[in-house]
């Protein structure tokens, strides 16, 4: 019979998804967390108190905030190298291609890398479901706040909400690059697996937001 | 009358001529070695749909010109199956039938959603007999039959398809016919 079959694959293209499932995974945590996400949490923590500033302020605070969110949300931006602890390990991982992998595991025995491997394997099918909801969550979230900040268009001032309304933009700008950036980079790595296994690809398909491949073998 | 279903993908291209919206049922007591639609077996899973909420979802998707009902196995639930096929053939599309089971073996209503069909898929998936160049089939045993005249004589290639599914928010989907290697691809992708 026929095939139906799932299974979950991102690529890691925005470290702020990638911190964000990292808090609500059980398997895999920071070894040593960027520095730069800490720069952003007192940015963050900066822009919510806003007592004594004024308007100007406020707005050159947002300003920095958004434009180093959009800056983590560019796949350029990810850094080379990551530090996870993985049951009770700390690994190093590198960036290659679009993917993080380890490459200096070292094990007693086959046994034990077989272990590790089916770890690390579950952990990341973890990570990678932990990712996407996050993603999902944050546009939600401008969302919600979008049509909050519509109800208080009359209780704020006109600066102010032209600053919030810049703010939540610019993060739906950086969500939705590193949503697409991923999406360009994984149909990249088909088509070149396609390409590698002499297998054509029909034109693809493009439904709603998802977008189908279709896979020949002549 | 209400047919349990797994899943459903509109405009699939690979499941039959045509863009086609695809039903997998849910359920299937043949349990074949190799199968693999596994979490399709238990009757417990997916969910019940009546048969005219689904009619009406056929009806209402753009430019398919048929559905197709897999499995899970269809004709184990062949009551709900064949009122589905009568009123998707009433509404002018056309019928692709998966089956595991083969002639010999169906009772008057299996047979009648066969007759009803306009290509049917018979037999069980066997494992060593996998081929992955066949269109539409996963083994050679099974054999490919046009009970009704819409497709008879229609040209096709042989050939292996597989719709590889990149979703909104990055997780993907293979349906139809897909080498290991893609699959041991994509999950590498993590």
């Amino acid at each position: 019979m026929s095939l139906y079959w799932r299974c979950n694959s991102s690529a890691i293209c925005s470290l702020l998804a990638l911190d964000e499932a990292l808090q609500h995974t059980s398997s895999i945590q920071w070894g040593n967390r960027p520095q730069v996400l800490v720069t952003i949490d007192k940015l963050r923590t900066a822009s919510l108190n806003e007592t004594g500033k004024t308007t100007q302020q406020k707005i050159e605070d947002v300003k920095r905030l958004t434009t180093l969110l959009s800056e983590l949300s560019s796949f350029a931006s990810l850094p080379r190298q990551i530090s996870i602890v993985l049951e009770g390990r700390n690994i190093s991982l590198k960036l290659e291609g679009n993917r993080y992998s380890a490459s200096n595991l070292r094990a007693s025995s086959q046994e034990e890398v077989n272990r590790m491997n089916a770890i690390a394997s579950k952990a990341m099918n973890e990570l990678s479901a932990k990712y996407r909801e996050a993603l999902q969550t944050a546009k939600d979230q401008i969302s919600r706040q979008e049509q909050l900040l519509d109800g208080l268009a009359n209780a704020l001032s006109a600066e102010e909400l032209e600053a919030r309304r810049a703010q939540l933009s610019a993060n739906r700008d950086a969500l939705l690059k590193a949503n697409n950036e991923e999406l360009k980079k994984q149909e990249e790595q088909l088509r070149a697996f396609a390409k590698e296994m002499n297998l054509e690809v029909k034109k693809p398909v493009r439904l709603g937001r998802k977008k189908k491949l279709v896979f020949i073998r002549r | 009358m209400l047919l349990r279903i797994a899943s459903n993908e509109e405009q699939s291209s690979i499941y039959g001529p045509g863009l086609r919206l695809v039903i997998w049922v849910q359920g299937c007591t043949l349990v074949c070695k190799g199968c693999w639609n596994t979490q399709f077996w238990p009757r417990k899973g997916g969910h019940d749909r009546t048969v005219e909420s689904l009619v009406e979802q056929i009806t209402k998707t753009e430019e398919i010109e048929g559905i197709t009902i897999l499995g899970g196995e269809p004709l184990e639930q062949a009551e709900a199956v064949h009122e589905l096929i009568l009123q998707v053939k009433e509404a002018g599309l056309s019928v692709f039938l998966y089956s595991g089971f083969e002639h010999h073996e169906l009772n008057d209503t299996q047979q009648a959603c066969v007759n009803a069909s306009d290509i049917v898929v018979l037999g069980r998936y066997v494992e060593e007999k996998r081929d992955v160049n066949l269109r539409w089939r996963g083994s050679s045993n099974q054999i490919l039959e046009f009970p009704t005249e819409r497709y008879r004589g229609i040209q096709f290639e042989e050939r292996g398809e597989c719709e590889v599914i990149v979703e909104e928010d990055g997780s993907i989907r293979v349906l139809g016919y897909p080498d290991p290697e893609l699959i041991a691809f994509i999950e590498s992708m993590n």
